[in-house]
């Protein structure tokens, strides 16, 4: 066996020609082929890696400007409280101001008066307390005012909202299948646009009104008269 | 030369069309007459053998050593040229036991091997038992190997060469016979 094994081994046989053009253009198919995919492969590595990265700095930004909006809100919620505080005050102040620019004056001026009368005059003292009345329904007069503009202030928001909310939804009314739709199969659509019910032949009963069934006074059959209207109302 | 083997296998793993080509006329004489033994036709032998060099060029990377590209290219076109038989011709392996007469017909065919013709193998032996006999003999696979590669049992293997032995012991005593006869006429 050897002998033959020595024989093959030495066996040689010449390949074709164009064997090797063969291999070399399944070659370069082959080269071509690749080359294309490692190229797309790299453009979509790159594409996923930048929406990666915009995704991640989105929500990076997004979660911050989140924060920064909840902090706003809790700062403008207790700026608003203040500010709203301190407008009403301001206001209030002023408008004490201006409704007692006398109060001041008044005050002090009632004093000096009250001292001076107290000095000079027989009854000073009705004087001073007329004035310290007045000027205490004065006070109350503000603090009434001022509780009003504070409820003015705080109580329109959901009035608003719900008259919002009642205009833009609108209700609309539910359309149901009836019956006969389902049993005869007609479409909604065209058995409400082109065929009235009645021309269906099987309806849901109408409410009976008087004014659609004939309403004879008398019937009168081979000359006998079998139903008067005058006759039984009479009667 | 194993030098020049080595610098040209070295290119050939950096895709080196050169290099490719010098490795293809090294080795594709010697590939074609190991494919042509089994298909036994020259076009597809061929197509076979771009095919393995094809696998071979395109998956250098798992030969790591350059001595070892000849043996390794050449497994590739056996088991290329195998599969193409499986996929185009039927073959039918009859199971036998492998027992000591058969033996002993094995030792009778070694002394004719000096005059058996290789291409009578190719040519005339049946597929079944040329496939067998090829890896057996040529390419020094253990029974157990070749079991494996023909997806058949190791006893059939065994049989199958004892036959194909015997197969050439008969063949080449018919041609000695009809060449007596014709002498002697």
């Amino acid at each position: 066996m050897q002998n033959l094994k020595s024989k093959y081994e030495q066996q040689e046989m010449h390949v074709s020609d164009d064997l090797w053009d063969r291999l070399e253009d399944k070659l370069d198919q082959a080269g071509k082929e690749e080359k294309p995919k490692i190229i797309w492969w790299k453009y979509a590595a790159v594409i996923l890696l930048m929406i990666g990265l915009g995704g991640s700095f989105w929500m990076i930004n997004h979660k911050s400007d989140m924060n920064e909006n909840q902090e706003f809100v809790n700062q403008t919620e207790s700026g608003d409280q203040n500010f709203d505080s301190k407008i009403i005050e301001s206001l209030l102040n002023n408008d004490v101001d201006k409704l007692n620019p006398l109060k001041n004056n008044s005050e002090a001026g009632n004093q000096k008066l009250a001292v001076e009368d107290l000095k000079d005059s027989p009854i000073p003292l009705r004087i001073v307390e007329e004035i310290k009345r007045e000027n205490q329904t004065t006070n109350q007069v503000t603090d009434k005012q001022i509780s009003i503009k504070k409820e003015e202030i705080s109580i329109p928001q959901p009035e608003e909202k719900l008259a919002q909310s009642e205009i833009q939804k609108p209700k609309e009314r539910t359309k149901y299948i009836t019956s006969s739709d389902l049993l005869f199969g007609v479409e909604m659509d065209k058995a409400k646009t082109e065929t009235p019910k009645s021309a269906m032949g099987i309806n849901i009963s109408k409410s009976r009104n008087d004014s659609d069934f004939p309403n004879p006074k008398r019937i009168k059959l081979f000359g006998i008269t079998l139903y008067d209207k005058d006759s039984l109302t009479t009667k | 030369m194993k030098q020049d083997l080595q610098q040209i296998f070295s290119k050939a793993k950096k895709y080196d069309r050169l290099a490719q080509k010098s490795l293809f006329e090294m080795f594709s004489g010697k590939m074609l007459s190991v494919a042509n033994s089994y298909i036994n036709n020259r076009d597809d032998a061929e197509d076979v053998l771009m095919n393995a060099f094809y696998k071979a060029f395109t998956k250098i990377d798992d030969c790591r050593n350059y001595e070892s590209f000849q043996f390794w290219l050449r497994k590739i076109v056996v088991n290329d040229a195998i599969t193409f038989i499986r996929t185009n011709k039927h073959i039918l392996y009859a199971e036998t036991e492998f027992t000591d007469s058969i033996a002993e017909q094995i030792d009778e065919v070694d002394e004719l091997s000096k005059d058996i013709d290789l291409d009578v193998i190719f040519r005339e032996m049946p597929i079944g038992y040329k496939l067998v006999f090829n890896l057996s003999v040529f390419e020094e696979r253990k029974h157990q190997d070749i079991a494996e590669i023909l997806n058949i049992t190791e006893g059939t293997s065994k049989s199958q060469l004892s036959k194909a032995k015997k197969w050439l012991k008969d063949y080449f005593n018919q041609q000695n016979t009809t060449q007596n006869a014709e002498s002697e006429i």
